[in-house]
């Protein structure tokens, strides 16, 4: 029998055994053990996405109609609370400051459905206007006291919040960030716009609204960025 | 002679064989692997770093990675530079949980207020009896080696907020993401959002190449694009050390050492050069492996995707390949940092979430209602959420988002309560 084919292969090997050392030195050469190529990162191009903020404006009607009310607080709390019907009990403006504008309103919670409203994943926040920390003046060294989480009693009244999206404000669908706010429901609610009036002005309160409420025309509530929180120490009047 | 012929043919076959080889094995050693990851630089008060293990980053001459986290860890006193005004002794004093290099809940404070026109302004802060200013800076150092340096806040400053220290641990290969890669991920986030997202990338200067910018990336405004840059600016800012690249402490009250503090040790490095090294070299934040294989972790990170948490917090990024040469040309990035497949979680790219802080950094005026996204990578390990460490639980930091955020959250909003408890275990799981 013959099979040239094998005896190729065979002569192919035992040249490949003579020649190895300079087949290793050319592998070598070739890019077996070549180090990556520097390359410098390019320069960057203009970015193409538009990045600049929306012009949110504040051109809707100012007042809520308690249909509007009505609909924005079943749209995010569902049956868990019910509208003050006491006239003053809600009040639209910019609280925090984004251009876009919001909706407070003094609600009452459901009893039976307090579980509900305190839940741990409640699509809302509950906050305490009187649990905020403020470091007193004139002090170096101060201790802040751990705080609970606030939690929505039987009946209680509470001012919800409803932070405006887009042009529409509260009123658009997508208006959905929401705080029920304990101790901040006093009622005769009032919006003034921050600047001018206030003292010691927070961060964002310069370009927003704050809330006056009842009797306390020395006190306000304003957002602080995270928190809405009761002024007490403005003293300037509305 | 046809022998020899087939020997030359022989030959040239197994040299096409051994170079298409080494092609192969070039371009499988450019393709991207998984970087390390681990929490693998234990704080250690004596024989620091005797436990830690690097990320394979080439160690300069004579140096080594303990050595290095040694320098993060040292405690810097009046003596070699400390100060004048300073927020901290140490870079581990912000960066340590749960190990050196990573994050606290240290805060930062920093002020300011608007013009006439609502622009942001630095403020000039007073100190010794208003004998000395403090100019044009952001930051308000909490600390002074003597009382006459003590900044205090005047009443001017309107804008005031706290950030929280960030996370050291991985950086190396956040600094090696090229820039055209951070540019491509906000050129394409309006696409995935419907126009409703539109991270900005900004370009900032890198201190050790003069002249040269870059994809800025480290810091909460993205102030910094490199590693030795950040090292540099904290040096001086969180502990007042002067040093080669930012060579003028900010005040001379109470000052007894000269200009710049930071020297040079026999290896050829200064201290900068230490703590860059150390943060290159240090291995990614590791998932919780074992609550990350639970159903209801993998039923979040599903949903994490399925509601667009992920374009901002970007799930995996690749760093540029090793021999890229960045940071306008002062580093070039080595097999250890190149090509490697990172999950951080973040786009690195800023966004108005509604949470800014009015404050504007190396940035344009635009940036002062932006924050960058926070990368997730080790989010586990905090319990202060977003810049100011003001969200105390997962729910309350993810409904605290709006602004360009807010289709996302109310997708979030939507889902059962069963769905979300799953998406926070996923989150309780990086």
């Amino acid at each position: 029998m013959h099979f040239p084919r094998i005896r190729l292969l065979v002569g192919e090997v035992k040249s490949m055994k003579r020649n190895l050392p300079w087949l290793a030195a050319i592998s070598f050469l070739c890019g077996c053990n070549a180090k990556p190529s520097t390359r410098l990162e390019q320069p960057i191009k203009e970015q193409t996405a538009d990045t600049s903020l929306p012009d949110i404006g504040t051109g809707h009607s100012k007042s809520a109609s308690p249909e509007e009310v009505d609909a924005t607080l079943q749209r995010i709390f569902g049956r868990l609370v019910i509208a003050n019907r006491a006239d003053h009990s809600s009040v639209t403006g910019d609280f925090n400051g984004d251009g876009s504008l919001d909706l407070a309103v003094i609600v009452l919670s459901v009893k039976t459905e307090l579980g509900m409203i305190n839940g741990e994943l409640a699509n809302w926040t509950i906050q305490d206007a009187d649990q905020f920390f403020t470091p007193p003046a004139g002090e170096r060294v101060v201790f802040q006291q751990k705080q609970s989480r606030p939690s929505v009693e039987a009946g209680e009244p509470l001012l919800a919040v409803i932070h405006g999206f887009g042009k529409a404000g509260w009123r658009d669908s997508a208006a959905r960030q929401a705080y029920l706010i304990r101790h901040a429901a006093l009622g005769d609610l009032r919006a003034i716009r921050a600047t001018g009036h206030i003292e010691r002005a927070p961060p964002t309160v310069r370009n927003s609204d704050v809330i006056y409420e009842g009797s306390n025309h020395g006190e306000f509530l304003f957002w602080n960025g995270s928190q809405y929180a009761w002024n007490r120490k403005a003293n300037n009047k509305p | 002679m046809r022998e020899q012929l087939k020997q030359y043919a022989a030959s040239f076959a197994a040299l096409a064989v051994l170079c298409l080889l080494g092609t192969v094995t070039v371009v499988l050693s450019q393709s991207s692997t998984p970087a390390p990851t681990g929490f693998s630089t234990p704080t250690l008060s004596e024989n620091q770093g005797s436990q830690s293990v690097s990320n394979g980053f080439p160690e300069p001459a004579g140096d080594t990675f303990a050595n290095d986290q040694a320098h993060f860890e040292e405690q810097d006193g009046v003596d070699n530079g400390l100060g004048p005004v300073y927020n901290a002794q140490s870079c581990v004093s912000c960066h340590q949980n749960p190990v050196t290099g990573g994050i606290s809940q240290v805060t930062e404070f920093r002020v300011g207020h608007t013009d006439g026109n609502g622009n942001f302004v630095n403020p000039s802060i007073s100190i010794n009896d208003g004998q000395s200013t403090v100019p044009n800076r952001s930051l308000v150092n909490d600390r002074a080696t003597c009382a006459q340096a003590q900044e205090r806040t005047p009443g001017t400053e309107t804008i005031r907020t706290f950030r929280t220290s960030l996370n050291t641990l991985g950086d190396g290969f956040v600094e090696a993401i090229d820039s055209n890669t951070l540019l491509a991920i906000a050129n394409t986030q309006p696409s995935q959002s419907g126009g409703r997202i539109a991270g900005e990338f900004i370009q900032v200067p890198v201190l050790e190449a003069p002249g040269q910018i870059r994809g800025g990336r480290f810091g909460w405004k993205n102030q910094q694009a490199s590693l030795l840059s950040f090292s540099s600016d904290a040096y001086l800012n969180e502990q007042g050390i002067s040093n080669r690249l930012n060579p003028t402490d900010t005040t001379t009250v109470c000052k007894t050492t000269a200009d710049p503090e930071d020297e040079t040790d026999s290896l050829g490095m200064d201290d900068i050069d230490h703590f860059a090294t150390f943060m290159r070299g240090t291995k990614a934040p590791p998932v919780d492996s074992a609550l990350f294989a639970t159903s209801d972790a993998q039923a979040g990170q599903h949903l994490f995707t399925a509601i667009g948490c992920n374009i901002c917090h970007v799930t995996t990024i690749a760093t540029a390949p090793a021999g890229t040469v960045i940071n306008g040309g002062a580093f070039t990035v080595p097999a250890a940092l190149g090509s490697k497949v990172i999950h951080p979680y973040s786009d690195f790219l800023l966004h108005n979430v509604g949470t800014g802080d009015g404050i504007v950094q190396n940035g344009p005026p635009d940036t002062a209602n932006k924050m960058r996204t926070a990368p997730l990578w080790g989010v586990r390990t905090s319990d202060r959420l977003m810049h100011d460490g003001e969200s105390l639980t997962r729910n309350e930091a993810i409904l605290r988002h709006a602004g360009e955020a807010t289709f996302v959250i109310n997708n979030y909003r939507s889902l059962s309560t069963n769905q979300k408890n799953q998406l926070i275990t996923f989150l309780n799981s990086l």
